[in-house]
């Protein structure tokens, strides 16, 4: 199996910046939830089985 | 969040082989559980002052504080995840993978079957953390925790979300307890100290990133018994993720719904 383990760890994908979504519910006073638009998931890694 | 439920939706189909994402969270912020209601959970004007994020997970359990951890999503149609199709089998074969992962890291960790969730706990209400309930099959090293787990079925698919802890920060959600009085917030870090640990503490080194999503992957590849490639979202996946995020993971309506 590790013959075919190629990770390359210097790839990142599937990290969609949401920061940089317009979000109509919220504004910049709005200080229940604030940073929910500003979380990312971060050093994303992302694989699919290729067969068995 | 809205990613893994996005991949599920669009390519967890039954008979789809499986998708894993490893991540960690910037900042670190609070997943609550699908159901949990979120002002018995957390001080949710603490969380605004203190600049840490909510948000609902589609999978259940409880809260968890996201830092100092790997958090791991694995996502594939009913029936590739062995020949077993219920909760309980796919949890074990996850927690296989699970165990041969942090054999790799050098670590003997084993899979319990336990009690329900929240049987072991009786402190704050019964607003047990995820970290300190003990359910189902279980990764631990010795009576400890070190990964959290919890698992959502979606149509043909299913996906299994998940913490393995590198260091201590998960024991902050201690400190915001909804209304909690100073001798509860201790009791409850007491709690997490004894029910879990870490690697870090384990190898007693610091545990990078990187080595731990490594072992991840070796584990999931060994267990599944699939091939696993780098891969990225497909276009489709993305559009479902980005209308998720507007219509629900985005919102405080559906953080704060409950």
């Amino acid at each position: 199996m590790m013959d075919h383990f190629v990770l390359d760890f210097s790839l990142t994908c599937g990290n969609i910046d949401f920061s940089r979504m317009h979000h109509p519910n919220y504004s910049r006073g709005d200080i229940i939830n604030p940073s929910v638009r500003d979380l990312v998931a971060d050093k994303v890694q992302l694989v699919r089985a290729r067969g068995r | 969040m809205a990613v893994d439920e996005a991949i599920a939706a669009i390519s967890g189909q039954q008979g789809q082989l499986p998708t894993v994402r490893v991540y960690g969270w910037r900042p670190a912020a609070i997943s609550i559980g699908y159901s949990q209601g979120v002002r018995e959970t957390v001080d949710v004007r603490k969380c605004a002052r203190l600049g840490i994020p909510l948000v609902r997970r589609l999978t259940g359990g409880r809260a968890v504080f996201h830092d100092e951890e790997v958090t791991y999503s694995v996502i594939a149609g009913k029936g590739c995840l062995g020949s077993g199709s219920s909760v309980l089998e796919i949890y074990k074969r996850i927690g296989q993978a699970l165990v041969l992962s942090l054999e790799r890291l050098g670590i003997r960790a084993c899979l319990r079957r336990t009690a329900s969730r929240g049987a072991e706990w009786g402190g704050a209400r019964g607003l047990a953390p995820c970290f300190s309930s003990v359910g189902r099959y279980e990764v631990m090293v010795g009576r400890r925790k070190v990964v959290g787990s919890a698992q959502r079925w979606i149509e043909g698919a299913v996906l299994q979300h998940g913490s393995l802890l590198i260091g201590e920060g998960h024991l902050q959600i201690a400190r915001l307890l909804p209304h909690g009085e100073t001798d509860e917030r201790e009791k409850m870090t007491q709690e997490l100290r004894e029910k879990t640990i870490s690697l870090g503490a384990l190898l007693s080194r610091q545990v990078s990133y990187a080595e731990v999503a490594s072992a991840l992957f070796f584990g999931f590849q060994e267990a599944l018994q699939v091939r696993l490639v780098p891969g990225q979202l497909r276009f489709e996946e993305e559009t479902v993720a980005r209308r998720l995020v507007r219509e629900r993971y985005g919102r405080q309506e559906w953080t704060l719904r409950r």
